[in-house]
């Protein structure tokens, strides 16, 4: 089970110092916010502190239906000459589809770029998997791994599948895509699932979302393609346990929850407080809130290294440590191998206990802020039924 | 069948057809068992009736279907033609559209299972293997057999091709026309029908993962001597809800003595949803080759 640092504008050192201390085994670059001699002299500098690491570049072409809209925000993507603004019309036809894989497959060779696997550009599924955009996003997976074989590319190739949190909704129209998805003439080594919430990680957190995610990584793992889920989070768990090969997540929080709003402008307001990703609770809460807790003989630590930095606050560059070495720990409870079942007992225990702790909160009389209560716990739950139940597990 | 012609009357049909015996009869069809040139085939008798309805012509295009089939197919596990070609012939006043295929000594796989013995694991393993290898080819030619049940395979005893899938007559061409007149109706034998048969509008996304679970409830089946749907108290409507709904015992309670992968392989190919059965044929028939 594998944990990637989903990257975002500020390269820094924290993708090192994660790699080094050995809590992420991996990175998704975003060509939003690096420019390519910024990526390739990143790349260089994690290889050389781990060479066993797995690395990936998003080539974020879901952006390009969005280009009628003037404030988007595009940052470095444009400098890439296989990007382009395209209205749906444009991409039903598979000549055109055709252009931006090739194109894409070129530039990457050019550029040069030593990653593990590539990354195939998709436009982002917004509404339904009955819909223009399901077609389109059908024909560019059917297309990657061709046009890749053509283009001299030996390297894995992941095609993108990028929907919104409502296609995952409508379970007929979605067991249909699954269908189709798993029958591809010249399928693709694997896939780079995104799933996007309209609001921020809450409605995410649902449990219709979790269960067909998690039902999404079992068919497609089954089906023989390596799944590596991008913005995963604390879903992290659920999609792996489930068959997925890798889960991201990264530091600010539109990069632990995928939105498309990430490429308009914000609408302001103050910088987020910082939290301690507690795996008792299964959720972050605030360093005053675990230093409360703690006052009352409530120790929500993890017992791992970077909670010295919640003494009282890291730097804010640094709370992302603390997340990967929280998730990847976690993700070290369960069995790697493909014994389903047992893993899911292991995540049900694991939800068990943080209602438990939730209820010794309680107990205790002290209220937690809205962010740092146990809404999660119920679509957790559900989720897990939900997909026991689709799986016929 | 109506108008069953009997033996001399076929006789008098084929002059160089001798040892004629009736085997069986279904449906529109009559099966005898033939010599022609020293060989034993198996003389096919369809019946046509003479109204001038759209069945007729269904019966007709069906047959001349399942014939292009067989003609394309290349796998030593399904049956092949004889040497008489479809003809027309008109019998005591009947049309009937006459063809043989190979004879096939040996029982089909329902008799072996109404004998109630248990049945060693490499038998039950081979049966899957071939039925696995017919399937690829039929996802080659881009058919869909719909069929495949113990009744329409034969176990042959020969090496190499120990269980052979017999009668294509409900085989689907993927991109081909559709011969049911009526669109909703379901083909298949009900106890046998892949969960998503059951849905509206199936044919359009029906592919080799519904022959692959038919073909595995039968290999199920062949292990545990019994359909885990039947209950001869149920009706029609009642066996499909259950196929729709109910949860299979998993192979490795009721045969311990199976490999686990062996029955993780046949509970995954036994979905309810398609794309979570296995999708690659090829795999599991190495997986099955490779181990025990």
């Amino acid at each position: 089970m594998k944990l990637f640092a989903q990257m975002g504008f500020a390269n820094g050192n924290k993708v090192s110092k994660g790699i080094s201390e050995g809590s992420i085994d991996g990175a998704i670059f975003s060509i939003k916010d690096l420019d390519k001699p910024q990526i390739n002299s990143t790349l260089a500098e994690l290889y050389a502190i781990n060479q066993n690491i797995e690395t990936f570049i998003d080539p974020m072409f879901y952006t390009s239906l969005y280009g009628e809209n003037t404030s988007l925000n595009i940052g470095k993507i444009s400098s890439w000459d296989f990007f382009n603004h395209y209205k749906k019309n444009d991409l039903e036809s598979e000549k055109n589809i055709l252009t931006v894989l090739s194109s894409y497959y070129k530039e990457f060779k050019e550029s040069d770029f030593q990653v593990s696997g590539l990354i195939a550009p998709n436009i982002y599924i917004s509404e339904s998997f009955d819909s223009r955009e399901a077609v389109i996003a059908k024909n560019f997976i059917r297309l990657a791994k061709e046009t890749a074989i053509k283009a001299n590319e030996s390297r894995p190739i992941f095609a993108s599948l990028v929907i919104s949190r409502e296609t995952l909704i409508n379970q007929s129209e979605f067991e249909e895509f699954l269908n189709d998805l798993t029958e591809i003439e010249t399928p693709p080594d694997g896939f780079y699932l995104i799933v996007g919430s309209r609001t921020g990680k809450e409605d995410l957190y649902h449990t219709d979302v979790i269960a067909n995610w998690m039902l999404l990584n079992y068919s497609l793992s089954i089906n023989g393609y390596k799944v590596i889920n991008g913005y995963s989070d604390l879903i992290t768990p659920f999609l792996l346990v489930a068959g997925g090969y890798a889960g991201a997540t990264g530091w600010w929080s539109n990069l632990r929850t995928f939105t498309i709003n990430r490429f308009f402008p914000s609408s302001g307001g103050r910088l987020p407080l910082l939290r301690y990703l507690s795996l008792k609770l299964l959720s972050r809460i605030t360093g005053s809130e675990l230093s409360a807790l703690s006052d009352v003989n409530i120790d929500l630590k993890n017992g791992l290294s970077h909670d010295k930095d919640y003494d009282p606050d890291p730097d804010r560059a640094d709370e992302v440590l603390q997340s990967w070495e929280a998730i990847s720990e976690l993700l070290k409870q369960f069995s790697n191998s493909d014994e389903i079942k047992e893993n899911l007992i292991i995540l049900t225990q694991i939800i068990q206990s943080s209602i438990n702790w939730y209820k010794i909160i309680i107990q205790k009389g002290i209220i937690l802020s809205k962010k740092s209560q146990d809404n999660h716990l119920t679509p957790f739950h559900e989720a897990i039924e939900k997909f026991i139940k689709n799986a016929e597990l | 069948m109506d108008n069953i012609p009997d033996i001399d009357q076929i006789k008098a049909s084929f002059s160089n057809v001798n040892d004629l015996e009736f085997i069986q009869q279904g449906g529109f069809k009559a099966v005898y068992k033939i010599n022609i040139g020293n060989r034993e085939e198996a003389l096919k008798v369809i019946f046509i009736p003479n109204s001038g309805n759209e069945e007729i012509s269904s019966i007709e295009l069906r047959l001349i279907r399942e014939i292009k089939i067989l003609e394309e197919l290349d796998s030593p596990f399904t049956v092949k033609l004889g040497s008489i070609a479809p003809e027309k012939k008109v019998i005591d006043g009947h049309n009937y559209i006459c063809y043989s295929e190979e004879f096939l000594e040996g029982n089909s796989v329902r008799t072996e299972i109404k004998k109630n013995r248990s049945i060693p694991y490499r038998e039950i393993k081979r049966l899957f293997i071939c039925l696995l290898a017919t399937i690829n080819e039929f996802k080659r030619i881009g058919v869909v057999h719909r069929d495949i049940k113990p009744d329409n395979i034969i176990k042959t005893g020969v090496q190499g091709r120990e269980y052979v899938l017999l009668d294509l007559g409900l085989a689907f061409i993927r991109e081909g026309t559709n011969l049911t007149p009526d669109t909703r109706a379901i083909p298949g034998t009900p106890l046998y029908l892949a969960p998503e048969m059951l849905k509206t509008g199936f044919r359009e996304r029906l592919n080799f993962r519904a022959d692959l679970y038919s073909a595995a409830l039968t290999t199920y089946e062949y292990a545990v001597l019994h359909n885990p749907f039947e209950n001869p108290r149920h009706s029609i409507y009642q066996t499909l809800l259950t196929i729709g709904s109910a949860k299979i015992d998993q192979l490795e309670n009721l045969r311990p003595d199976f490999p686990a992968y062996f029955c993780k392989m046949i509970n995954q190919s036994l979905k309810r949803i398609p794309a979570i059965r296995p999708g690659n044929i090829d795999k599991l028939l190495h997986d099955l080759e490779e181990r025990e």
